[in-house]
């Protein structure tokens, strides 16, 4: 959608794309600087100390790298091939363009493994050629290839060279290193003789060449730093530099002068015999042969001077090897010594413990004991069969303490050791035996303590028996009663109260009703209570009494006797009645009030005041109309 | 073109900071400034009876082209003082007009390229109006109301800018 603005007034304040660009182009600097220094076409003054500083510093990485693989074989017993081991890397790189650098690691590694320099050189070219083959690094392949030789088949099977488990299983490492030496033939040549080849071999030659010059400036640093100043030599440095830079570019042009003429391809073509032969050249090179020469022939830091003197060390080294086996024999047999010093001095120690624990008396006592056992055919508690057991214990170790000294008279380490164990296992058991009596002993304390003495008293048992006896002739002293024999009928001659019958003795008058016996009761004068269906005892009153009392109830007197406080309860005249059994007083009282008065007033339901109202008001008309009697009001 | 001024965006967060008085009155001027010419424009749309009838909004219409409504269209057009982003150009506009709904930017500029068209012819004939300014700056509402207004607007912010300027340097400068 078009928008219609008008911008009245407005400010330029740069667009992104411009910060873009300007971005951009800095950073197309940059890459172009950094392409120029790589391709080599700002080759200045700076290129070449910057060239100068690399091949230094790979110079020291190579001659590190040199030493620590001289180190390696030294260690491995290879010391006399350091040498040749260089010299065996040296050629592999420049014939497969294999940077020294992979295959002094790898050589190494093999070394180790294998401790023969034949076989490592054999396995490092089977490794070459089955890294250029697999396409696998040639650390991995000779890791592989050691750890195989090792007895590892798993990283081998890892690599995919075309052997099955089965055959890595099967197979001993020399057919396998056969077989793999069989597929892989000439691959390592082959991938060298190629385009890519020919590539890593420049680039092995450039490595070379490199450190060939750093070496170089290293033996001309210490040249030019033998005054002890610096400052000097660097100085020089960066003049030479500058004059070499200067020189290389004349010469380029003179060359490109050249390529115009025609004796300029023949001048190109001897460039390196005439560069060769030049005569400042001629001399430099003149000069530093001659100083490399001098080097190595007095032993200073140099590699091959270094190497002669490896090999010589390693001669020597052999020799101390060779001593030192011998001491290691030597203290074989002093170690061997030392054991049997020492098993001999725990014999002696087994021994000085079974002496402390013979004793021929009490072996004496306990054979005889056993004898006793025996005859007796079985033991007859515990304590006897822990004897029995302790006494063997004992005979036991007198057994052990004999057979120790018998192996130490025959001299025999072995017999010595294995007598002193039984010794103190014997010692062992005997010790347990001997804790078990203790355990014995207390568990027959604490049995003892668990006894009854209250119990099974004989004391107490006498004197309870004494006692029954005195009580036996009290009583024989006491008369015996006549016993009626049972007859059943009354002895003659007398009248006697009881008699005899079969079931006991009974009277011999027939016993009266209880009738009978209040009425004896009431026949002297006394008082016979009633105990009625319902439970409650009650007084039997005087005849006559009970319509005395009906009467009083009915009377006027009654009110009176209440009113006046005469008669403080209402009495139950049918309490008296003697069809009720009549009685005077009951003894719970329950019978005095059955007879009540009811009043009924017709009221409201629930008001008190109301109630007492209606109350008040028919008694005041009870007194006004003259009704009520018998009280005040 | 509009009048391109140095500053003025960084004058704005100056007066924000130091003077706010300043800061609020400078809007404020730009807008009496600006607002002349919306109202102008918004006088020279067509009501919705003068416009051709099947433009007008109707109910239920399924057409796509933006139909016309002459409270929609009048709203469309205003001012605004607050800077833009930059445009691809990286230039921030510090005050302008504009006329944002699709029937009045059709209404504007119908008739730049095809001023014979029926549709133009038609509308014309029904309200008769001119077309004033040059190139990309011709129109019928705003940009004619804006070339009517001859530059005063424009001078009228530039005005204010400048006065604000003037006014914050006077305040920040120091008086021994």
């Amino acid at each position: 959608m078009a928008n219609i603005i008008i911008d009245i007034a407005s400010e330029f304040t740069g667009a992104k794309a411009f910060s873009k660009a300007e971005s951009a182009t800095s950073k197309l600097e940059k890459g172009i600087k950094s392409l120029g220094r790589n391709i080599g076409l700002s080759l200045g003054t700076a290129a070449v100390i910057g060239f100068g500083k690399a091949s230094v510093k790979a110079a020291a990485a190579d001659q590190k790298a040199q030493q620590q693989l001289a180190l390696a074989l030294k260690n491995v017993g290879l010391g006399r091939d350091a040498a040749s081991s260089e010299a065996y890397i040296q050629s592999l790189q420049s014939e497969f363009g294999v940077v020294d650098d992979k295959l002094r690691p790898a050589y190494q590694r093999l070394a180790v493994a294998t401790g023969s320099t034949s076989e490592s050189q054999k396995l490092l070219n089977l490794s070459l050629n089955i890294s250029a083959s697999t396409g696998k690094d040639l650390e991995s392949v000779t890791s592989a290839l050691s750890k195989a030789y090792l007895g590892s088949n798993t990283a081998l099977s890892k690599l995919g060279v075309g052997i099955s488990k089965a055959d890595l299983k099967a197979k001993s490492f020399d057919d396998i290193v056969n077989q793999l030496s069989t597929t892989f033939a000439g691959s390592a040549t082959s991938a060298a003789n190629t385009f890519q080849g020919s590539i890593d071999k420049l680039g092995v030659a450039s490595n070379n060449v490199k450190e060939t010059i750093g070496v170089g400036i290293i033996d001309a640093l210490k040249l030019l730093g033998q005054d002890g100043n610096i400052d000097t030599a660097t100085t020089k440095m960066q003049e030479f530099a500058t004059a070499t830079n200067e020189t290389l570019v004349g010469m380029s042009s003179l060359l490109s002068k050249l390529k115009g003429n025609k004796l300029g391809g023949a001048i190109l073509g001897t460039f390196g015999d005439v560069f060769s032969n030049l005569q400042p050249f001629a001399s430099f090179r003149k000069e530093g042969r001659k100083v490399n020469a001098s080097k190595n022939a007095g032993g200073q830091q140099g590699a091959p001077a270094e190497l002669l003197a490896l090999s010589k060390y390693s001669i020597v080294q052999a020799k101390i090897i060779k001593g030192a086996k011998t001491l290691t024999k030597l203290s074989a047999q002093q170690i061997n010594d030392l054991k049997l010093k020492t098993a001999l001095e725990k014999a002696n120690l087994a021994l000085g413990k079974g002496t402390n624990v013979f004793d021929l008396d009490a072996i004496q006592i306990n054979a005889a004991l056993i004898n006793q056992a025996q005859l007796l055919g079985k033991a007859t508690s515990a304590a006897q069969l822990l004897a029995i057991a302790n006494d063997v214990a004992r005979l036991n170790v007198k057994k052990d303490i004999l057979a120790l000294e018998d192996a130490i008279a025959s001299g025999d380490a072995k017999a010595i050791e294995a007598a002193t164990a039984k010794l103190n296992e014997d010692l062992k058991i005997l010790g347990a035996l001997q804790g078990q009596n203790t355990q014995m002993t207390a568990i027959k304390s604490i049995l003892d303590g668990l006894k009854s003495k209250d119990l099974i008293n004989q004391d107490n048992l006498d004197e309870a028996l004494r006692k029954i006896r005195e009580m036996l002739a009290l009583l024989a002293q006491v008369k015996t009663p006549n016993i009626i024999p049972p007859t059943g009928t009354p002895p003659p001659g007398g009248n006697p109260t009881f008699i005899q019958t079969p079931h006991g003795i009974s009277p011999t008058t027939p016993a009266r009703t209880i009738e009978e016996i209040n009425s004896a009761v009431e026949d002297i004068g006394g008082v016979v209570s009633v105990i009625a269906d319902n439970g409650i005892e009650f007084t039997k009153l005087v005849d006559g009494a009970a319509t005395l009392f009906q009467q009083l109830e009915d009377s006027v007197a009654k009110n009176l006797f209440i009113a006046q406080g005469i008669l403080t309860q209402p009495f139950n005249a049918g309490s008296f009645r003697t069809a009720e059994g009549g009685s005077l007083f009951t003894s719970s009282g329950s019978g005095a009030y059955d007879r009540n008065f009811n009043i009924n007033i017709s009221t409201g339901i629930g008001d008190p005041n109301a109630i007492a109202e209606a109350v008040t008001q028919v008694i005041q008309d009870a007194v006004d109309r003259g009704t009520l009697r018998g009280g005040a009001y | 073109m509009p009048a391109s001024v140095k500053g003025a965006v960084a004058l704005r967060k100056s007066l924000r900071e130091f003077t706010p008085d300043l800061a609020k009155a400078l809007p404020k001027e730009v807008a009496a400034a600006l607002k002349p010419i919306t109202k102008t424009a918004r006088g020279y749309l067509p009501d919705n009876s003068q416009v051709l009838s099947g433009w007008v909004t109707r109910e239920n219409s399924q057409g796509r082209f933006p139909t016309y409504d002459i409270k929609i269209a009048k709203a469309g057009i205003g001012y605004k003082t607050t800077p833009s982003k930059p445009n691809r150009r990286g230039f921030r506009s510090l005050a302008r007009v504009f006329n944002k709904t699709a029937a009045g930017a059709i209404y504007e500029t119908m008739g730049r390229n095809s001023p014979d068209s029926r549709f133009v012819q038609n509308q014309d004939a029904k309200y008769g109006s001119r077309m004033k300014g040059d190139g990309k700056m011709e129109g019928r509402a705003l940009f004619r109301a804006y070339e009517e207004n001859n530059g005063k607007a424009r001078d009228a912010v530039l005005a204010a800018i400048k006065n604000a300027a003037t006014k914050l340097n006077q305040r920040s400068t120091v008086k021994g």
